[in-house]
């Protein structure tokens, strides 16, 4: 049974790119696993990718908010 | 005598009576009076006597009261240096207190600035963060190409494969 991956961007994988990513997840966690592209604007760019409990974020929105915590505490 | 004009028997009578006379004076006048005028000189020697001892009392009450008077003065006089040393023992206190009390004020006063400015300083602070991230997140949202979103996930996808090596 594959495991079902969602990955949010804000524009839609290519299928190169989502084969890219399911061979690094294989990788790492070593699994047959369902990638599903969800579009979501509010990331601004980059994406996430979520494995039942497992979340990756390499979103623009994300690092903005980081950069915004650095700032204030500064 | 007779030729004096005196009568012997005439003179011998009056001596007699002269004598009866003197008898009954000194029997019922002399000695009432003599007995009088001595029991009144008593009662002049005691009221002397007790004049001179009143004077004596009043002398010593006298003695006393400006004994009293003078303790009384002492003592009133040590009281009003005690109560001059305790008031100004209780000035000092007062106004080292004060004193005190006015540097905790000016301090915590001086404190109180201080975090009312740190707290506006981060106020501001998070204004213009919140202010420059709105800007940053509009400029992405409208200069951002299809093209520029996928090579950054490209770029991103390159970093996630480096994580699994």
């Amino acid at each position: 049974m594959k495991t079902e991956v969602t990955v949010t961007s804000c524009v839609p994988f290519t299928t190169l790119q989502l084969d890219n990513l399911k061979n690094d997840l294989n990788k790492m966690h070593n699994g047959d696993f369902l990638l599903v592209n969800k579009i979501d604007k509010n990331l601004l760019g980059g994406f996430t990718v979520r494995v039942a409990d497992w979340f990756f974020d390499a979103s623009l929105s994300s690092q903005l908010s980081k950069l915004k915590q650095t700032l204030l505490l500064a | 005598m007779e030729k004096l004009g005196i009568q012997p028997i005439q003179l011998l009578a009056q001596v007699f009576n002269f004598l009866i006379l003197m008898i009954l004076l000194k029997k019922y006048l002399y000695k009432p009076i003599l007995k009088m005028l001595e029991d009144r000189k008593k009662q002049i020697e005691a009221g002397l006597r007790n004049s001179e001892a009143a004077k004596q009392e009043l002398e010593a009450a006298e003695k006393k009261k400006a004994d009293i008077i003078n303790k009384a003065k002492l003592e009133a006089g040590q009281i009003l240096e005690e109560a001059k040393k305790i008031g100004k023992k209780l000035e000092k206190d007062i106004i080292e207190k004060a004193e005190k009390q006015a540097v905790e004020v000016i301090k915590k006063g001086k404190k109180e600035l201080e975090l009312e400015r740190v707290q506006m300083e981060k106020q501001l602070q998070k204004q213009t963060v919140d202010i420059a991230m709105a800007m940053v997140e509009k400029v992405l949202q409208q200069s951002l190409t299809d093209q520029d979103q996928q090579t950054i996930i490209n770029k991103k996808l390159k970093d996630f494969a480096k994580l699994t090596k």
